[in-house]
């Protein structure tokens, strides 16, 4: 079983500056000691239907003062999963983000664009991404995996790669299935 | 220029105003996002004559459009949500840029303090408002709430939310007075504020201000911060299984349970002419409030009789009534006035006396009846010399006639004394039976 440590993202992944990763990494480190100890847990990744698991480490070891509302920290962390997986799992070294109304939305790239090229953000792997503390009665991974494909679909973004990331802490399970 | 640097650029900036806007930080937030905004709408106006840069084009009109609303900068930010709105062909960009627009146009219409906090405020309150949705229960005009049922709902709902505020901050401050309070502090935490709302099956959503204000106490303000979601949590939708009840009862004193929990009653009755249900935030589900059961209202409610109506207030109406060519008489309200205090006289004609006699007045006598919201109803007699004070006004009413035998009787059997003596003979000449009712008891 290989294993992995959430930081491995910082070196891996460009774009958001070091502090951004580090921070969504604490939120999901404050997500995951919810439900496992001594900061590690065997993780299973669902790409595509085809399940890995890997032993997942990460620090608990930092001030809890800033962290925030449980939807931010969900939020937050599943975002620091998504880039997990897609820059240490799948190599997408670059991510661009852009700002919408409530946050910022993410397009990732196996190569940096270069610089020069005014319509940098057509060559890109297009995610949504969600998650969610413990599974309930009403609130499943597949429910929410199917509302994240019902956003995508609404824009055009349907038409180009895309894919959606769910994440349940409790498992933990990162699944990612493509939208197209 | 390169448009992607200075993209990228701006983001960094943005996740820095985040951090700052998370930690309360207004101005500097604002201050990072006025630098975000500026790169970013440097980088989108390359792109305004080149149609043929999709979707890059799109997302940097879009998110400049953002960047200047969480920056302040409105009439930039409408320049981009128009120019986004007229050539992008993205549906879900659309929708987002129409509801930039919706917040831009609030901002510019609202007070300067709005102004001053801009898109992130309004964007604050919305993350952490409870959304709700009203619907009546007889589809006489269809799914559509009549103004009627909504004074009637935001009537109840803000008695519970204000006697609940009231408990929790008389804890904050250690204190079983409310003139303790801090009326400043009383008020805002009293006062959730509607944060959207839609027609039909009345939807909205409330939250409650929770940015600090001038010097407000930090532990003020951590009792504020979604103090709509904790009363939407721990009062409006808990269970009350007998645990939840046995808490509330070993934290909360009746009267205190009396104030939260009776308004509640009449929104969560089977009965109400209304349904409430919210939103959940997890599951996007609409759930809806459960009624309160009788069994649970008499546990939670039961040794509450005896206590002062606080919180209670009387209902004038004015009545209009009509009658037609048939002799049918319909009246219809026409004014309802809600009333704190209020003095009347009761004319009463006999006193009951153990349910089948009656000590019966010659004339009509006037009893004075003092209603006051804080303290209930009084009911007294200054020539008698007798007063009761009660929260129900008939079970009031009979406590008093039953202290008005006590006091004939006592007078009664004081009549011998010489100063008794010709005050008896006047009180007798008031009632028809007095010698006979008091005799035969």
């Amino acid at each position: 079983m290989d294993i992995h440590h959430l930081k491995e993202t910082i070196n891996k992944l460009e774009g958001p500056s070091n502090e951004q990763i580090v921070f969504y990494n604490q939120s999901a480190s404050v997500a995951l000691d919810k439900f496992h100890d001594n900061s590690e847990a065997v993780i299973i990744f669902d790409n595509q239907n085809n399940k890995e698991k890997m032993r997942l480490n990460w620090d608990s070891d930092f001030s809890k003062v800033a962290m925030a509302e449980k939807i931010d920290i969900t939020n937050h962390g599943g975002v620091a999963l998504a880039f997990f997986v897609m820059a240490v799992l799948l190599d997408y070294n670059y991510v661009i983000q852009s700002e919408i109304g409530d946050g910022v939305d993410y397009r990732f790239f196996k190569r940096v664009p270069e610089d020069d090229n005014p319509n940098f953000l057509s060559e890109c792997h297009y995610i949504e991404v969600s998650a969610i503390l413990k599974e309930s009665k009403s609130n499943t991974l597949r429910k929410r995996l199917r509302i994240k494909h019902n956003q995508i679909a609404r824009g055009r973004k349907s038409n180009e790669d895309s894919s959606v990331i769910v994440s349940v802490f409790s498992e933990p399970i990162v699944v990612k299935e493509r939208h197209n | 220029m390169k448009p992607q640097s200075l993209h990228q650029e701006a983001m960094k900036l943005s996740f820095k105003a985040k951090i700052a806007l998370n930690a309360n930080q207004y101005d500097i937030a604002c201050d990072l996002f006025q630098k975000a905004a500026q790169k970013e709408s440097k980088a989108a106006k390359f792109y305004l004559d080149k149609p043929e840069y999709e979707p890059t084009r799109s997302i940097l009109i879009r998110s400049a459009a953002f960047l200047n609303l969480k920056a302040g900068e409105i009439k930039k930010a409408k320049e981009f949500i128009f120019f986004g709105l007229l050539n992008t062909k993205d549906l879900l960009i659309q929708e987002q840029l129409n509801n930039a627009l919706e917040y831009a146009i609030t901002i510019e219409a609202s007070s300067d303090h709005v102004k001053n906090k801009g898109y992130n405020y309004l964007n604050l309150l919305r993350r952490e408002s409870i959304h709700y949705t009203l619907e009546p229960t007889n589809p006489k005009f269809g799914k559509v709430v009549t103004l009627n049922i909504l004074r009637d709902f935001s009537t109840e709902f803000l008695k519970s939310f204000k006697s609940y505020a009231t408990a929790a901050l008389k804890r904050l401050e250690s204190t079983d007075d409310p003139s303790d309070l801090n009326k400043q502090e009383l008020e805002i935490l009293t006062s959730p504020l509607l944060t959207s709302s839609s027609l039909g099956s009345f939807k909205f959503s409330i939250a409650n201000d929770s940015i600090p204000r001038g010097k407000e106490r930090k532990e003020f303000i951590l009792l504020k911060k979604n103090f709509v979601t904790k009363f939407h949590t721990e009062v409006l939708t808990n269970p009350l299984t007998d645990e939840h009840i046995r808490k509330f009862r070993d934290n909360y004193n009746e009267e205190e349970l009396n104030a939260i929990f009776r308004p509640l009653t009449k929104i969560k009755s089977e009965k109400s002419p209304y349904s409430l249900s919210y939103y959940d935030d997890e599951s996007f589900r609409k759930v809806p409030i459960l009624s309160i059961s009788k069994t649970k209202r008499d546990i939670l409610l039961s040794k509450l009789k005896s206590i002062d109506a606080k919180n209670e207030e009387l209902e004038n109406n004015l009545s209009h009534a009509l009658m037609s060519k048939t002799g049918k008489i319909t009246k219809r309200i026409i004014v309802k006035e809600h009333i704190k205090s209020y003095t009347f006289e009761k004319l009463i004609k006999e006193i009951p006396v153990n349910g089948d006699t009656s000590i019966v007045f010659k004339d009509d006598f006037h009893l004075k009846v003092e209603f006051d919201s804080k303290k209930g109803f009084t009911f007294s007699s200054s020539d008698f010399q007798i007063e009761h004070h009660d929260s129900e006004y008939e079970q009031g009413l009979k406590n008093l006639y039953s202290i008005f035998y006590d006091k004939l009787v006592k007078l009664s059997t004081e009549k011998q004394k010489n100063d008794i003596k010709s005050e008896w003979s006047s009180i007798k000449s008031l009632f028809v039976n007095l010698d006979s009712v008091i005799k035969s008891d």
